[in-house]
């Protein structure tokens, strides 16, 4: 709702660009040595844009409203980091698709997000350049690994926010700032410019305040491109709304923290009550493997991405400059990548990331959404960093969409001491799951305290 | 006993796309060094590869073909990593390793098994001594064709290698200008090989293998162990260096390409391609020579697709061997002249046909002919009519002929002397004064026999 | 940071979930992913005529218009 008005605002021109951009710069310029959720601001460039913008015909699907960009990905100019030393010194030498599409629709790139180095963290807690404070629970962790880009939308430094998602780095912070995110199913989105954390899981996605303004950011940026081969159209379907939601006790069982499952199940009832979904119950047999087939991905694909990182044409070699989370990845993937072991690591991940994908495909096949917690626990007390197989636990719930390469959203769904919880979505479709979302989200307004 | 086999990378040629790889950089002789880069072929953060360059994957299908190799119609890219300076996403896109078959596979080229042929990109130009990187190269489209250790000599190797790249120029796969790079492998007595990587001329590999060959044997004889690994491009005197063990062979660390689709090819493509591709250049060889032509000639005819198969089409309605004269003397010198190849002179066929019809009637002199086929290659124009409007045609008529031969000799009375005194040079000293004086027209046969007669006939005078 | 230390832990976590990835052994799988499309079609183009000198001023050193990597000798 939120976004939708400010739009109107922008377009109308009862809001000018400059004002807009202006008053966000300066509540960044009060807050964000606190917070810490940009890297960069590009105050110059957002001006200058939005100038030409108040200047010209007030059209585009995104007129005038301002976006913070997550650290890894490419922007022409401006220092795309990762938030590592290993890049402190690289400027983006062209535009990721993404941003591409972003600037023609009248979007304004206010600056740059931070992140968890190289996204390879759950906590936002792990960059080399200080760790972003959640907005909405001081004490604790943003979540991460795209931090700076929820905390940002949270706060209101920025209108919507790109983040990028291998296992969780878009929703998991979306549910620990209470805000929505989405991470769009495989393929959807180019990720041209985005710096690769696994290159056959990662996508971009949006995070926005509201599920309006997440669907508004999905319509920009998705889309087929030629730079992205393994894009994909959304196949064409006529729009419906969702009709059946299912939960699972594969699901129940991994969530640790009972509260949260209750919260989520509560939720669940009352707007399926509300807007007829018809409830169902669902069983999934190799869910459970989603931790352990995706690590194997993940630090193979990791290594391979970051051979590049060898300080001839930019930046340093990253060995030498990263910290210990991104260096075990690199590490662990060599030994999984060596000659002796065949690639039997991979291929068994690979293997179980098909089955779990199968599993998927069928659900889908019976309901047009499965409902669950976002984290099995909430966010954890700042500075308290749990052991690297802890946290790779956390993701139990969002690892799955990945490997499936399927979409899924979260919604904000209340909170517990005082602390917001994220209730998930997976769909089949991106216009399922967005329409299911804006179900929540629509129900959830109306019910918040 | 000696084993060799070869790894040969070549340049393929973007004749239609001129286009790289993996990105639509063009493809471009003679730029100044990072002119012709984007992204994708210098390894920016966030780059991803476009799809294949489709011409790129027919010639190297058509490749396979002319070498008898059967090809997988089901190609996975794989990532193959090694840290060096060329290299700038820090691995290779190629479709040869653990996880994929190649292109093309057990095929055979002159006796010579051909393991597999596959494609890959080339990386940048790195110069070792100034550090200096280039990166216009990185990303062109490479084809590596891998023999089996087939080959036993050097002089084996060099022949086919000629012949290999003839066949390549047939189906325009390579690039002639770009040349090849092997990677040499050299076995002696049943020791492990020895493998010489990045030779860059067909020379240079011939003396790299026989080097190699008398370094080993040298390496015996001093009671040396031979053992398996792998030496340095010859450097300026032709030296090769150990560059590494087998132990520390590189481990490449594949993986198939995630930013890729697998790769189908249509079974349309091949059969299209299978359609047109041409008889290879050694079974014409063989072919002209039943036809009459010498070894030499067969040879050198075969030697260009273009040349081969106008000589093919001439010689349906010419006289094969005078049909080879013509086109492997006159007008592959004239060809070379012009500094273009045959297929871009843009050469009325039919006309040629019609000249060399009237030299094998002897309406025309080979004098006049050779003016006149010079002449075609720059402009198109019927000779025959051209012969009648400018009345070049040839002079046989001995009235005729005999006043001119009457003329030269009371003008060259001293070359008549030589003649006479057992010069048989002199005799083509009168016969050049003739067909200068007849415009070249004059038939060389009758002119001859007319000189000898008239001087007889002026000696039974005196 | 130690490296070893870092690297034993890596392998030490790849082991185990290596051996709940174990029971999976049967299940079919086909290597490489599919799309519409696997080769590119002739006439695709992009031209940016800044990129080159973007790209030389995030290098550590260059000269000549050249990236300058490390120099060697066998």
């Amino acid at each position: 709702m939120v976004t939708q008005e400010l739009l109107e605002n922008l377009k109308t021109g009862k809001l000018s660009c400059v004002e807009h951009v202006r008053t966000q710069l300066a509540l960044i310029k009060k807050e964000n040595p606190r917070i810490n959720a940009f890297l960069y601001v590009a105050e110059k460039e957002a001006l200058v844009r939005a100038l030409e913008l108040d200047k010209g015909s007030r059209k585009g699907k995104l007129f005038g409203l301002t976006l913070g960009v997550k650290a890894n990905i490419n922007v022409q100019g401006m220092p795309i980091s990762c938030a590592s030393r290993t890049l402190d010194a690289y400027k983006g030498t062209y535009n990721a698709d993404v941003i591409e599409r972003i600037i023609a629709e009248g979007g304004i790139v206010l600056g740059m997000t931070n992140m968890d180095e190289f996204a390879c963290g759950i906590s936002g807690e792990t960059s080399a350049f200080g760790p972003t404070i959640n907005p909405v629970a001081p004490k604790r962790v943003p979540g991460g690994s795209s931090s700076g880009s929820a905390a940002a939308v949270a706060v209101g430094f920025c209108d919507l926010a790109l983040g990028s998602d291998t296992g969780g780095s878009i929703r998991n912070p979306a549910s620990h700032c209470g805000i929505v995110g989405m991470k769009p199913s495989y393929g959807r989105v180019s990720r041209y410019g985005l710096i690769d954390l696994s290159m056959s899981l990662d996508q971009i996605g949006p995070l926005a305040p509201d599920t309006f303004g997440c669907a508004l950011l999905f319509d920009v940026i998705a889309g087929r491109s030629e730079n992205d081969p393994m894009t994909l159209s959304e196949p064409v379907h006529v729009q419906q709304l969702p009709k059946t939601i299912a939960l699972s006790p594969a699901f129940e069982a991994l969530c640790t923290d009972k509260k949260i499952y209750r919260l989520i199940k509560e939720k669940v009832l009352a707007v399926a009550k509300e807007k007829h979904l018809k409830l169902v119950e669902l069983d999934f047999r190799y869910v459970t493997l989603a931790v352990q087939a995706y690590y194997p991905i993940v630090y193979t694909e990791f290594f391979s991405g970051t051979r590049k990182f060898d300080g001839r044409r930019y930046g340093r070699r990253i060995e030498e400059a990263c910290n210990e989370e991104v260096l075990r990845r690199i590490l662990g993937g060599r030994i999984i990548s060596c000659a002796e072991h065949e690639g039997r690591y991979y291929r068994k991940a690979l293997r179980a990331a098909r089955a779990i994908r199968d599993e998927f495909e069928k659900a889908f096949k019976i309901v047009d959404l499965l409902a669950m917690p976002t984290t099995p626990e909430l966010p954890h007390l700042l500075g308290k960093l749990p052991s690297p197989e802890a946290a790779y636990a956390y993701d139990a719930f969002t690892i799955p969409a990945n490997l499936a390469g399927i979409c899924a959203g979260v919604v904000p769904c209340g909170l517990i001491d005082k602390v917001p919880v994220g209730l998930q979505l997976y769909a089949g479709r991106d216009h399922t799951l967005l329409g299911g979302m804006g179900m929540f989200g629509q129900h959830l307004n109306n019910t918040m305290p | 006993m000696v084993k060799i086999g070869l790894e040969i990378h070549g340049y393929l040629a973007m004749n239609r796309t001129r286009q790289k790889l993996f990105c639509c950089c063009p493809i471009a002789a003679d730029a100044l060094p990072n002119t012709i880069v984007c992204p994708r072929c210098t390894g920016q953060p966030g780059s991803k590869p476009m799809l294949p360059n489709g011409e790129a994957v027919e010639k190297v299908l058509a490749c396979s073909l002319m070498l008898d190799c059967t090809v997988n119609r089901k190609l996975i890219f794989q990532r193959k990593h090694y840290d060096w300076p060329d290299l700038p996403k820090g691995y290779q896109m190629t479709i040869s390793g653990s996880y994929s078959h190649p292109v093309g596979e057990h095929g055979s080229y002159l006796d010579i098994g051909i393991r597999e042929c596959h494609l890959e990109e080339d990386p940048a130009r790195w110069d070792p001594e100034t550090g200096l990187v280039d990166y216009n190269r990185s990303g062109y489209p490479l084809i590596e064709i891998v023999t089996e250790p087939d080959f036993t000599s050097s002089e084996q190797v060099k022949l086919w290698l000629e012949s290999l790249l003839t066949t390549l120029s047939y189906i325009k796969a390579v690039s002639r200008n770009a040349g090849i790079k092997c990677d040499v492998n050299v076995s002696t007595d049943h020791h492990p090989r020895v493998e010489i990587k990045n030779v860059n001329s067909i020379r240079a590999i011939v003396a790299a293998i026989d080097g190699e060959i008398r370094r080993q044997h040298d390496a015996v004889t001093s009671g040396e162990k031979v053992f398996s690994h792998t030496r340095s491009p010859p450097d300026a005197h032709g030296m090769t260096h150990f560059m590494r063990s087998k132990e520390t062979a590189l481990d490449y660390m594949f993986i198939p390409e995630p930013d890729l689709p697998v790769l189908h090819i249509p079974e349309d493509l091949l059969v299209s391609i299978q359609k047109t591709l041409p008889e290879k250049p050694h079974l014409k060889v063989v072919k002209f020579q039943k036809m009459g032509l010498s070894p030499i000639d067969a040879r050198i005819l075969a030697s260009d697709l273009a040349l081969a198969e106008l000589f093919e089409r001439v010689a349906k309605v010419i006289n094969p061997i005078l049909a080879a004269k013509w086109l492997r003397h006159e007008l592959l010198k004239v060809v070379n002249a012009s500094e273009k190849a045959l297929h871009e002179l843009g050469l009325d066929e039919g006309y040629i046909i019609e000249l060399l019809q009237m030299v094998e009637k002897k309406e025309v002199t080979d004098q006049i002919a050779a003016q006149l086929l010079l002449q075609l290659t720059e402009k198109s124009f019927s000779p025959r009519a051209y012969v009648a409007r400018q009345g070049l045609g040839i002079i046989s008529k001995e009235d005729e002929l005999g006043v001119l031969a009457e003329k030269v000799i009371a003008e060259n009375q001293s070359a008549v002397k030589d003649y006479l005194a057992g010069e048989e040079k002199a005799l083509n000293f009168l016969m050049g004064k003739v067909m200068a004086l007849s415009k070249g027209k004059a038939k060389p046969d009758t002119v001859k026999m007319l000189l000898k007669q008239r001087i007889a006939h002026g000696q039974n005078k005196d | 940071m130690d490296k070893t230390k870092i690297e034993q832990q890596a392998k030490k976590i790849m082991d185990e979930f290596l051996l709940v990835l174990g029971k999976i052994d049967q299940l079919p799988y086909e290597l490489g992913t599919e799309r519409p499309s696997s080769m590119r079609k002739d006439g695709a183009t992009q031209t940016d005529n800044g990129f080159s000198s973007r790209m030389l001023e995030n290098a550590p050193k260059i000269k000549d218009n050249c990236i300058v990597a490390e120099k060697k000798k066998w």
